[in-house]
């Protein structure tokens, strides 16, 4: 076709040409893309998930709390201070949060939000160890506070594993589902 | 036909056949414009409209953990939690870390130092750790004292002069330096358990007295173990009667340190002894149980804190007796307060805690008694008082409505039949025509009455009901009052001429 056309029509078939190639290449490009978004929406309600309005929302759940103290994975000492909550591997950790009574008394609030959900399992089992060293300490030094502890929850969802230890499990557990499945 | 074919060959395109005419070049462009805009607008429509139909997904979307567990994303999971069983214990007595954080560590260079006086291996923190120890030492052991006499001298110095850090609960530790090691101890007096251990045992093996630091199977909490006179071993956890020193937990034997430890006995020495077990040397013997209450009180009184009773023999009913005497005795101890009825004067019970006269501001620290019993190495029977001071705690006074509300409603729903239960008009009731005065101390329901005269008897049991309608006069406070014209006494009352209905079994006849 290019044969029949002057220099000008020359000139504009290749114009045209070189138009759709690119829209090729970008039509390409744009499934590619959109089928890796398509896969993290089907998959990741947590997306966007802000540590801190999760531990606000878990915090308010909780009722009554005492005076509380916080570390976090954005601390300079994050992940130093990450093994009081939990002996998972830092590297397979995105970010953390951990709420304790400034006190000593039994009401914690922790988040572990993982790199990859297939470790949630492991991460599960790091809180569940903390609780039972916990318990042992207060069984040791502070008695009357094991049984609160004894009654901690851990829960998880997708990529994020908590712990929970306060006096109204229930409730912080539907605000931590709730958050993630919003 | 030259200028439209000139023109047309601007456009680009190949004259045809129709009327000449040619679309402007502008207009063309903004046909291209708009073309390509619909286009990239389709394509992208129609990508996501294909990915959606095709349903295209990351080959990694289902996920598996380590055992090939399929884990469904964004499922909400509850973990089951549970103490994890398993012991962590570590088979050795130094290097040993305690609560994740504080380590066990061996003070032999200094105590050798203290023995040999020879200080030049030491470091300037060790140097001035013994001088400190060897100061206290100066101060507290005495020549020709005896193996126990100075673990118990030692034990009496860091009970009075120590006190526990209480940041060891707290989820990220909270302690102060060196509150494990001897250094921070003795310069700080503050310490958590490893600190105790560790200081106890240097003081110990500086006079020459075995001493090991025993850590429990939770890695949680350490003591020591220390060998005696009769050459047997005794733990003694400072720790937990640091601030009392109540002796409760000094030198002990496996059978009453198992009662709250847990250790590796595989590892650790047997302490079998019982010569020098604490509560078999000081336990009273007791005959007549009935002085339990005055020498209870007396010991309140005095602020011990560890009281300790043997029974040669107990049969299950004066067991019984025993335990229903120390529920009375324990409820005086700082919940129970009687009142004048003029409201001017507040009394305490007469086991708590004293007389007072201003209940808001010279109200004194109530205490709190706990008992329990072990066995005594000759067969005896072992009663072991705690008497603690409850400083911090919320504490309310009961009003004398509340008071009255609490009997109320225990009775009510405890005293079915309040005539059906009576053992024997002889035994239980009391009549007018009897002489007092007797005691009525009463506390939820339990009474126990001391009588002066003339029975002479003892009853423990329930008060039914007492009709003071035709009492002649009764004491409140070591005050004649008139009586008053509601349903229940308060206790000690003295009661003139009344009748009372009991229920319960007599103590003695």
């Amino acid at each position: 076709m290019a044969k029949k056309l002057n220099k000008k029509g020359q000139l504009i078939y290749r114009r045209l040409f070189a138009f759709f190639a690119i829209f090729t290449v970008y039509l390409i490009c744009i499934m590619l893309i959109t089928s890796c978004e398509q896969k993290s929406n089907d998959e990741g309600e947590d997306t966007d998930i802000k540590l801190y309005e999760l531990r606000i929302a878990m915090t308010e759940a909780a009722g009554n709390l005492p005076a509380m103290s916080v570390v976090d994975g954005s601390m300079e000492s994050g992940e130093e201070l990450f093994p009081y909550l939990s002996d998972l591997s830092y590297e397979l950790v995105d970010d953390y949060f951990f709420s304790y009574s400034s006190d000593g008394s039994p009401y914690e609030l922790a988040v572990i939000l993982l790199k990859d959900e297939s470790n949630a399992k492991f991460a599960a089992q790091s809180l569940d160890e903390h609780i039972s060293k916990r318990v042992a300490t207060y069984s040791t030094y502070k008695p009357g506070y094991a049984d609160a502890a004894r009654k901690a929850s851990v829960v998880s969802y997708g990529r994020c594993v908590a712990l929970i230890m306060c006096d109204d499990n229930d409730a912080v557990k539907e605000a931590f589902r709730s958050y993630l499945e919003n | 036909m030259n200028n439209v074919s000139e023109k047309t060959l601007e456009a680009g395109f190949l004259p045809g056949p129709g009327d000449g005419k040619t679309t402007p070049r502008p207009l063309g462009k903004a046909i291209y414009i708009m073309l390509a805009l619909v286009l990239i607008v389709s394509a992208t429509a129609a990508a996501l409209g294909v990915v959606s139909i095709l349903g295209i997904k990351n080959v990694n979307s289902e996920l598996r953990d380590m055992d090939g567990e399929i884990i469904r994303v964004g499922e909400f999971i509850e973990h089951a939690t549970g103490i994890i069983g398993a012991t962590q214990d570590v088979a050795q007595e130094d290097d040993v870390t305690i609560g994740g954080r504080y380590v066990i560590k061996s003070t032999r260079a200094i105590s050798d130092a203290y023995i040999t006086k020879d200080t030049s291996a030491l470091d300037d923190k060790q140097k001035e750790t013994l001088s400190m120890a060897s100061a206290i030492l100066d101060s507290i052991i005495k020549d020709g004292m005896s193996k126990y006499e100075m673990a118990l001298a030692v034990y009496d110095w860091m009970c009075a002069n120590l006190k526990s850090d209480e940041g060891v609960i707290v989820a990220i530790p909270t302690t102060t330096e060196d509150c494990d090691n001897p250094y921070g101890v003795l310069k700080y007096h503050n310490a958590v358990c490893v600190g105790y251990a560790t200081t106890y045992r240097l003081f110990m093996q500086m006079l020459g007295i075995e001493c090991m630091v025993v850590h429990d199977s939770w890695l949680s909490h350490t003591w020591d173990l220390v060998k005696l006179d009769d050459g047997k071993w005794y733990h003694t956890d400072i720790y937990m009667d640091v601030g009392e020193g109540n002796y409760k937990n000094f030198c002990m034997n496996d059978t009453l340190a198992a009662m709250g430890h847990t250790w590796n006995k595989d590892f650790f020495p047997a302490a079998n002894g019982m010569e020098y077990c604490y509560v078999y040397k000081n336990a009273v013997p007791v005959t007549d149980i009935f002085e339990l209450p005055t020498l209870i009180k007396k010991g309140s009184e005095d602020d011990v804190t560890a009281l300790y009773y043997s029974f040669s023999s107990l049969d299950a009913r004066t067991y019984q007796m025993i335990e229903t005497m120390m529920s009375l005795i324990s409820s005086y101890f700082g919940s129970y307060y009687r009142y004048d009825y003029d409201g001017a004067q507040i009394y305490a019970d007469i086991y708590g805690i004293g007389e007072m006269s201003d209940l808001i501001v010279d109200r004194p620290v109530p205490k709190s008694l706990y008992w329990d019993w072990i066995g005594g190495p000759n067969g005896e029977y072992i009663m072991r008082i705690s008497i603690t001071k409850q400083e911090n705690s919320n504490y309310y006074e009961l009003t004398e409505e509340e008071y009255r509300q609490i009997q109320e409603a225990v009775t009510d729903v405890f005293d079915d039949n309040q005539n059906s239960n009576v053992i024997s008009a002889e035994i239980c009731y009391i009549s007018r025509d009897n002489a007092g005065p007797y005691y009525i101390v009463m506390s939820g329901g339990c009474f126990y009455i001391v009588y002066t005269e003339p029975l002479g008897g003892a009853y423990v049991g329930s008060i039914i009901s007492i009709d003071i309608t035709n009492a002649d006069y009764i004491y409140l406070g070591g005050v004649e009052r008139e009586f008053p014209d509601y349903g229940f006494l308060p206790i000690e009352a003295e009661i003139y001429g009344a009748n009372v209905w009991l229920e319960g079994s007599p103590i003695r006849g």
